[in-house]
């Protein structure tokens, strides 16, 4: 027998059909050809393979493409899809294999609903978790008793999770200081130098110092007042975060925070400090201008 | 850069990378499947879909008849299907029978074994209907040449020389999916 004679033999070989005569002849060449081995493992293989799908398709299974077909709603023929619809209400495989490709044709969702799907997922998974597990009997008695073993570490769990993602989800204050100089009362317009407020983009608040000649009385918080005039805008009293102190024999400091979306508008701003050294004295004055600039 | 479903076809099929990366990119698209099948891999959806699709322009079988994106997602999930089966079955069904490999001595062994198994598996999907029918009637009938010659209406000779363009078939696709 020569070669191409003995390749020919190995399928029916694979599946024990062959004589005997052919047999030994085959297994005679074996060590010597590995050419005849290869082919051997070639048609085992291919006979499993076959043999393992015609075993799967035996158990009558609707086909890939029946069942992609069905979920596309691309079958027209009512008898074929009612056969189909049949066949997977009895068939849980061919049913767990239409939900395995039914996401594919679902339509798409937003981030958020699919965020809003998973955490109505998340919130079943939870509820699941505090249902007391069912006791020998059918009770849930003591289990019910049980049930703040669930719910105390959850709801710590929870408490420390809203914690977490509210310190990472909030805007974090970004302050910037700036201290103003006090600036004598010049009206002419353009003389002397007006300080510069650089405004970093991720500012969200300026703590301003705002320089206010001594007295010997030290005024009260009452007895101060400040107001900031933006450019070509309404004037602004200025109140959060207002404090004062006393800096020198010659200047004390009012301090305020003033909100960096206020100061965003690019020019000259004016504050002027109203300050009433005793509550019954006429009222001080004070003028001030700064630029701001953004970074 | 728009191309028409037409100038996807062309230029897979003259194996421009665009075309093929636009494909694969609409068969990845099924990702959301996939993350539910644990043991199914991306790679092999990805490499049998693209066997078939080769397989189907080829025999223009696609006609530009509908959405072109849409066919190859089916063609897709008929793919992801044959894959979840073949590891149910791979679960279900008996993994040796008499005329299987000898059991592996090695668990290294075992899993060349199963590997070479799933691919065989794998190519036996992609092969035409022609080859399937003929190796269901030789590897399940059990019939010889002859009498399959009878069945199908040739020679056995003819039969043989089948078998011969099957297997030369599924070396093809062994060495495209692999």
């Amino acid at each position: 027998m020569d070669k191409s004679e003995l390749l020919d033999l190995i399928p029916p070989y694979v599946t024990g059909k062959v004589s005997d005569e052919e047999k030994a002849a085959i297994e005679r060449e074996l060590p010597n050809s590995k050419e005849l081995r290869d082919e051997i493992a070639f048609w085992r293989s291919a006979r499993v393979a076959t043999r393992k799908a015609a075993a799967y398709s035996a158990g009558g299974h609707l086909t890939s493409e029946q069942i992609v077909d069905y979920v596309r709603e691309a079958i027209s023929n009512p008898k074929e899809k009612l056969v189909i619809e049949r066949h997977l209400q009895a068939c849980d495989f061919c049913a767990e294999d239409l939900e395995i490709v039914k996401p594919a044709y679902e339509p798409s969702r937003s981030f958020f609903q699919r965020v809003i799907a998973q955490t109505k997922t998340t919130l079943k998974l939870v509820g699941e978790f505090f249902v007391p597990p069912q006791l020998p009997g059918g009770k849930r008695g003591l289990a019910m008793v049980l049930r703040p073993i669930y719910a105390l570490p959850m709801l710590a769990v929870l408490v420390v999770s809203g914690v977490i993602i509210y310190q990472l989800t909030s805007p974090q204050e970004y302050a910037v200081s700036f201290a103003l100089q006090f600036q004598t009362q010049d009206r002419s317009s353009g003389s002397g130098e007006v300080p510069t407020l650089t405004l970093d983009k991720r500012a969200t608040v300026i703590h301003m110092s705002v320089p206010i000649p001594h007295a010997i009385i030290q005024p009260t918080m009452g007895n101060i007042t400040l107001t900031l005039f933006p450019p070509d805008e309404k004037p602004i009293q200025l109140t959060q975060g207002l404090s004062w102190s006393v800096g020198s024999s010659t200047f004390d400091t009012a301090k305020v925070e003033i909100p960096a979306s206020i100061l965003h508008t690019i020019g000259t701003y004016s504050l002027h400090a109203t300050v009433k050294y005793t509550p019954t004295s006429e009222p001080f004055e004070y003028s001030y201008r700064f630029k701001s600039l953004p970074d | 850069m728009n191309l028409s479903d037409q100038d996807i076809i062309e230029g897979f099929l003259a194996g421009r990378k665009t075309e093929y990366e636009i494909l694969a990119q609409w068969i990845k698209e099924l990702a959301h499947i996939r993350l539910r099948i644990k043991r199914v891999s991306a790679d092999e959806i990805v490499s049998d879909t693209m066997y078939k699709l080769l397989n189907n322009f080829r025999s223009d079988s696609f006609q530009l008849r509908g959405n072109l994106k849409s066919y190859v997602q089916a063609i897709a999930c008929y793919t992801i299907i044959d894959h979840v089966r073949y590891w149910r079955k791979y679960t279900d069904l008996p993994e040796r029978e008499d005329f299987d490999p000898p059991d592996p001595s090695s668990v290294e062994q075992d899993v060349e074994v199963r590997e070479e198994q799933s691919i065989a598996e794998r190519i036996f999907r992609l092969m035409s209907e022609e080859c399937r029918k003929l190796w269901h009637l030789r590897f399940v009938d059990e019939i010889n040449y002859e009498e399959i010659g009878a069945r199908l209406g040739i020679s056995e000779g003819n039969v043989k020389i089948r078998f011969h363009r099957c297997k030369k078939q599924a070396i093809t696709i062994r060495e495209k999916i692999t």
